[in-house]
């Protein structure tokens, strides 16, 4: 087990610096000047000088790419070039945002996806399985910045105006920090997917599952099905779902800018893709490291998990079975 | 197994109404009142504030933030005219060179300090300090005697700007330039108080060491969120009659939209879009306000990269060739007025009268037929560069290929383009023909003809070079009989017209929803003014 946390531990690590190293140097090949597109054409030379000196944009590729690598080691990423904002102070108002938003997402498509999976595997060919499966295609087909605004339409700008006498608290149009039910719809479009996608898996890896002879077995042995469920089939079942939903977490994680720009959340997501546009390269980089090391730290964590459910995923690393 | 569902499937009910009730739960109050809240403006930020230092700030969404916090000597008025603000008059030397103000007495920062003559000294030179490195600083002040050589380190103080006494500053320019007074409106001349500054250890102004002279004051900054300002009760021409200014920052415009339509903004920016959707809307439609500005969209046509474009023939036959009107009506369903000249209306020198080449295809083709490419035989494709993300200049360029295609018959290729890359080509005028617009600094025609057309100016990116023009634009733009001035400019923009380096199609207008209780929004062509005498209301 040592041996395959380290082997996986070593891997993150190389994956992780090819990462920042790949966007370090892919600035160089983006068309576009930060300092012109900060400052405008008419700007003083004075002022592009001091800029590009203040910055480090002067020196050789080399040299600050030693730099960035060593600012990166003691947390230093650097200051957004539009707003002189220290790339970490973003992080660290941003992130837990981001990060409050994508636990409720996946906890809400954990919840519906497993749910919604395992009531069409037992009922499979039945009506509401093929009813439950198409909602679920439905669920990986619309893109959210469709399900967004048809959200908002609906809960925010319609019903309230067509029900003004129905004693409920509709949800606000944008996100605030002291009104929780301002989560609702960004956490309902971002869990949409994820769930769907949750919701497919469960249901064919418990229909897999179930088929297997020691469930017959359990059965056989007079077992309680709740038992057989949740104990035998379940640990076995919900190791793809596992992989999924850890995928799933990742992506959440990085931020959606649909979702954060709708309803204005001051994450992640939102932020990051004004900065390329605005070639924000301290906080385009900074985003991506630490984007790409949740990644990748996530990963490792469903890889660990695996290996706690299914001593089988150790052997490829270390040769024999543990 | 009907034990093994029905126990499953109550298990199962429990977690999806446990989820959905998780979900629900979770109240707090949110208006959504259709009349004013409390006697607070709400309007929101396009765009995160990119700094609140003055001498810094580029941006149109920031400056208007600022503007109500910071003021100059002089201010814009809804007359487009100029009138004092801190300076209560001023007067111009003989040959020009030299302004003298007085300070308005009993002006104050908002942290009490009393506005004097060292202050503008101060204001001035750190606008141009080289230690500050102001992007903005040597384009606006650089006038001034001794601005470059102060901006690039050669000299260790500005000798241009000297208080004369407490409340007398005079301002000495290296030539005569009837424009220059104009250029004090904008935020690098706005008065800061040193001893504000100096508090942050860089001698960097934030939302924190914010010390302005203007009607309101920041009291709050959030970033991400909102920065919110409170009326400043001592302001010297009469406290604000709204008690503050909450300004979100929401960067999506549906979103924004639809604040305003749940009551939660009292004004909100429109785009096109929304434009034609809320004139249908009979709850909206009377609440839209279209803001004139002083921006002119154009085409401009480059000889250097497009060699057809070196006979003016060819640039006759594309500008009869182009139907104004048309594009207004089918992209802005009329709401843009036609530009006959490059110079937009309600600027001092433009001619209401005045008339540019119209829109003839018959003369367009006899043009193109002379300078020997009948019905476009010869011409090669041609690319029309536009910035990306917006889609009226996308809507605008589509049409303007078919017009172009059909009465010239020269093949047209849009190519929509970042706006990094274009702005880098745009200097590097490698743009053979590119859609865009000018918006002016200051109310001026120099700022037009000057700056755009005349051979070797900076943003000058058609090649188009004209003794006759340049003579003309020089001699106005030192003259000092206002009169005389804009006759110059005159004759100059006659010449433009017909030479047509480029072809001005439309002037800008903003469009805004404006709740019906908003009363005494002051605006110029500028842009908002400060929201000094808003009121909230019946």
């Amino acid at each position: 087990m040592v041996r395959f946390l380290l082997h996986r531990f070593l891997l993150a690590i190389v994956t992780i610096w090819a990462i920042a190293t790949i966007t370090f140097f892919i600035a160089f090949l983006a068309p576009g000047d930060p300092a012109i597109l900060k400052f405008g054409e008419k700007s003083s030379p004075v002022a592009i000088a001091e800029f590009r000196r203040k910055h480090g944009l002067d020196l050789p590729p080399l040299v600050r790419y030693v730099h960035y690598v060593a600012g990166i080691t003691h947390g230093d990423f650097g200051s957004s070039f539009q707003n002189d904002e220290p790339v970490s102070s973003f992080f660290a108002r941003a992130f837990p945002k981001t990060m409050l938003l994508a636990l409720l997402a996946i906890a809400l498509a954990l919840t519906i996806g497993v749910t919604t999976g395992t009531v069409a595997a037992l009922k499979q060919g039945t009506l509401i399985d093929r009813s439950l499966m198409a909602l679920v295609l439905v669920g990986v087909g619309v893109p959210n910045f469709v399900l967004a605004p048809v959200l908002v339409y609906i809960f925010v700008l319609t019903l309230p105006r067509l029900l003004p006498n129905l004693n409920v608290e509709w949800p606000p149009v944008v996100w605030s920090p002291d009104d929780p039910l301002s989560l609702l719809l960004p956490v309902v479009v971002l869990a949409a997917r994820p769930a769907a996608l949750i919701a497919r898996m469960t249901r064919s890896s418990l229909l897999e599952t179930l088929r297997q002879d020691y469930i017959r077995t359990a059965r056989a042995k007079g077992l309680s099905p709740s038992r057989i469920l949740f104990v035998h089939t379940f640990k076995n079942a919900f190791l793809p779902v596992l992989t999924s939903a850890g995928t799933a977490f990742g992506f959440l994680l990085s931020g959606s800018f649909v979702v954060e720009t709708i309803f204005a959340v001051p994450g992640i997501g939102g932020a990051s893709i004004s900065s390329f546009t605005t070639r924000d390269y301290p906080l385009i980089q900074g985003t991506t490291f630490v984007l790409a090391t949740i990644f990748v730290v996530v990963n490792v964590l469903v890889d660990i998990l695996y290996a706690f459910f299914d001593p089988r995923s150790r052997m490829n690393s270390e040769g024999a079975p543990a | 197994m009907p034990r093994f569902r029905s126990h499953l499937f109550r298990s199962l009910l429990f977690c999806f109404a446990t989820a959905i009730g998780l979900s629900i739960s979770g109240c707090a109050k949110h208006e959504s009142a259709n009349g004013p809240q409390g006697n607070t403006l709400r309007y929101a930020l396009l765009a995160e504030p990119t700094t609140f230092d003055p001498d810094l700030v580029q941006d149109g969404t920031t400056i208007d933030l600022l503007q109500n916090v910071y003021e100059g000597l002089v201010e814009w008025t809804p007359q487009n005219t100029l009138a004092p603000a801190i300076a209560s008059s001023w007067t111009v030397s003989k040959d020009g060179r030299t302004y003298t103000f007085k300070i308005r007495p009993g002006v104050k920062f908002h942290s009490g300090k009393t506005v004097t003559a060292d202050d503008v000294v101060y204001s001035f030179t750190r606008s141009l300090d080289p230690k500050l490195a102001s992007p903005v600083g040597i384009t606006y002040m650089g006038d001034i005697v001794g601005a470059a050589a102060f901006e690039s380190g050669k000299i260790p103080s500005l000798p241009g700007v000297k208080a004369i006494d407490a409340d007398t500053v005079s301002v000495t320019i290296t030539k005569p330039k009837a424009y220059w007074i104009n250029v004090l409106t904008y935020p690098t001349a706005y008065i800061l108080n040193k001893d504000s500054v100096n508090k942050d250890p860089d001698g960097k102004i934030t939302d924190q060491n914010e010390d302005g002279s203007g009607p309101f004051t920041v009291e709050s900054y959030v970033r991400g969120q909102a920065v919110d300002l409170k009326a400043y009760p001592s302001y010297w021409a009469g406290a604000p009659k709204i008690d503050g200014i909450h300004r979100p920052i929401i960067t999506d415009a549906n979103t924004r939209h639809n604040l305003y339509v749940t009551g939660q903004l009292d004004m909100v920016d429109l785009s096109a879009g929304t434009v034609s959707d809320d004139e249908k809307n009979p709850a909206l439609k009377d609440q839209i306000v279209f803001w004139p500005r002083a921006a002119t969209y154009y085409i401009g046509l480059n000889q250097k990269m497009y060699p057809p474009f070196k006979d003016v023939r060819v640039r006759q036959a594309f500008a009869y060739a182009t139907d104004k009107a048309k594009i207004i009506q089918l992209v802005f369903n009329g709401h843009r007025d036609v530009a006959e000249d490059i110079l937009p209306e309600g600027i001092k020198g433009h001619d209401p009268e005045f008339k540019g080449i119209p829109y003839d295809p018959t003369k367009a083709q006899a043009l193109l037929t002379a300078a020997g490419y009948p019905a476009g035989k010869g011409l090669p494709v041609l690319p029309i560069y536009y910035r990306e993300s917006y889609p009226d200049l996308e809507t605008t360029v589509d049409v303007l290929r078919q017009m172009y295609q059909q009465t010239l018959g020269v093949s047209i290729q849009p190519r929509r383009t970042e706006w990094a890359t274009l702005l880098q080509m745009e200097d590097n005028n490698t743009l053979p023909c590119y859609h865009i617009r000018w918006a002016a600094d200051y109310l001026d025609p120099q700022d037009y003809y000057s700056i755009l057309l005349r051979t070797g100016s900076e943003e000058d990116h058609t090649g188009y070079s004209n003794a006759s023009y340049d003579a003309l634009v020089d001699a106005a733009d030192v003259e000092q009989n206002p009169v005389k001035r804009i006759a110059l400019y005159r004759k100059a923009a006659a010449i433009a017209a017909m030479e047509v380096p480029v072809i001005p199609l439309y002037y800008v207008k903003e469009p805004e929803l404006v709740r019906p209780y908003v009363h005494n929004l002051d605006d110029s062509l500028m842009g908002h003014l400060p929201y000094l005498h808003v009121t909230l209301g019946p």
